[in-house]
């Protein structure tokens, strides 16, 4: 059974579209607003269709589990991220077009005339470029995740504050009181969802807590934490899933950060496996055993496709989905076929390297390692991930196989478009990003 | 390689990955629909 379809994906493009349009057709409902000329006109639809966009971008950040399973965690990212652009420019197109329509509006960014209106008019100008700005370039501005976290969340509530706000006080469009009063209990509801992800979950996540058993070192300078439920039977996840963590003893910690699951599903401890890369993963060499964790998810859909064989294309620590899939598989006998291309610079850095022997012995497992810089007498792979060696390693009946992918970006895009090139399906391929902050 | 990407980019172009650019553009058309009522 597939999990991504045409029907699945156009009933919820058709459903954001309608949500989107809510406050526009809140506006022309029933009684219709005085009309002002054309062009201040698309200068109003465009505020209402950006406040629109920027509501739903609450609601598809991501952590909205329902949702992820039909497209994927990271197509649901990359769709908030363009939306957040689109939001981005049609709200500031708002305030541009109407002055040119009517330089008379310039007056509502004076602070002569009303401080608080002008106030808040110029901080969502300001906020929502940071906003945008802060998100597209993260690294190039040396924001920490913890601290882009913070500013993401705090603007955007600002924002949609003042969006309301705005519409309210504006009032021309939104009378009588009940358009008001919906818009508002609409925004509202859109506002909670991040209370939720910010607060409530993490309020409930204190009432299952983990704990670190123990931190084993893997090779390429990755590092394993073990983690034990207490007091709780722990989580029911899919291998190929990822939780969000937060280490230490407040649930409400602002560092929390995404890691796919390790270990077999059906069991109690879970294990997550991350290389020393950021400022978070560097310390997990340090981490003490009893260290509090806090786990939220499962979230994904990288996950196998019942019937179907499965064919991996995986780079560096980017294997650590698949570990969890071929752990699960040797754990229940799972006999289907499976092709392992994993991709690595050196045979010393490959992870899970002897694991992975063991586990072709238990199941119908063939692994093709594929080094950029082979030690000498390599017979195997070596090179980049591209379509000639997919081709090589390619299954005689690539319609009874999924494909799945994860590594480094430039691995990832290469083989999404060797496996387009070689003729399969879109529907057919997983890919999991988490570089998208 | 580079008409494989373009063949690439266009497949994707109709798939969820792009429908961002379709849904902005169906708001972007609601919009002036909404300011051409006046004309109605």
């Amino acid at each position: 059974m597939m999990k991504y379809s045409y029907r699945k994906g156009f009933f919820w493009l058709l459903f954001y579209f309608v949500l989107a349009l809510v406050p526009l057709l809140i506006a022309v409902a029933v009684t219709r607003p005085e009309y002002r000329g054309f062009a201040l006109e698309v200068g109003v639809g465009l505020g209402f269709v950006g406040l629109g966009i920027l509501g739903l971008q609450f609601l598809f950040s991501g952590r909205i589990s329902q949702i992820a399973p039909s497209f994927g965690m990271d197509n649901i990212l990359q769709y908030h991220r363009e939306m957040g652009i689109l939001a981005f420019l049609f709200i500031l197109a708002h305030p541009v077009i109407i002055i040119l329509a009517d330089s008379d509006f310039l007056r509502y960014f004076d602070p002569g005339e009303n401080l608080p209106r002008a106030l808040a008019l110029i901080f969502v100008t300001i906020a929502l470029i940071v906003l945008t700005a802060s998100s597209i370039w993260r690294l190039k501005f040396g924001l920490s995740y913890e601290n882009w976290r913070l500013v993401h969340g705090v603007l955007s509530l600002g924002i949609l504050f003042v969006g309301v706000s705005h519409s309210w006080q504006v009032a021309h469009y939104l009378d009588p009181l009940w358009k008001r009063i919906i818009l508002v209990g609409i925004f509202a509801f859109y506002g909670y969802l991040v209370f939720h992800t910010r607060l409530v979950r993490p309020w409930l996540s204190r009432k299952k807590p983990w704990k670190v058993a123990k931190v084993n070192p893997e090779r390429d300078n990755c590092w394993t934490l073990h983690l034990v439920p207490v007091g709780h039977k722990g989580m029911d996840f899919k291998c190929g899933q990822f939780i969000w963590i937060t280490l230490g003893p407040n649930p409400f910690a602002l560092q929390q950060h995404p890691f796919s699951i390790t270990s077999a599903c059906d069991q109690p401890e879970i294990t997550i496996t991350a290389k020393e890369l950021g400022d978070f993963t560097a310390t997990w060499k340090d981490i003490e055993p009893g260290t509090k964790a806090f786990l939220e998810g499962p979230f994904g859909s990288f996950t196998p496709v019942k019937g179907k064989n499965l064919f991996l294309v995986m780079g560096g620590i980017g294997i650590t989905p698949a570990m969890s899939m071929l752990r699960t598989m040797q754990k229940q006998q799972d006999q289907r076929e499976t092709i392992l291309i994993y991709a690595n610079p050196r045979w010393e850095e490959v992870t899970f390297r002897e694991e992975l022997e063991e586990i072709q012995q238990d199941i119908d497992l063939k692994v093709i390692h594929v080094l950029e810089e082979p030690p000498e007498g390599w017979e195997g792979e070596e090179g980049l991930v591209n379509t000639e060696l997919l081709e090589r390693n390619f299954p005689e009946k690539p319609g009874d196989f999924a494909f799945y992918i994860c590594g480094p970006k430039p691995m990832q895009d290469a083989a999404e478009l060797s496996l387009r090139d070689l003729g399969i399906d879109w529907r057919l391929i997983y890919s999991e990003r988490f570089k998208i902050i | 390689m580079k008409k494989s990407i373009k063949k690439h980019k266009k497949l994707f172009y109709i798939t969820i990955r792009r429908m961002g650019d379709l849904v902005g553009l169906l708001l972007l058309l609601a919009a002036i629909l909404f300011a051409l009522r006046g004309f109605g």
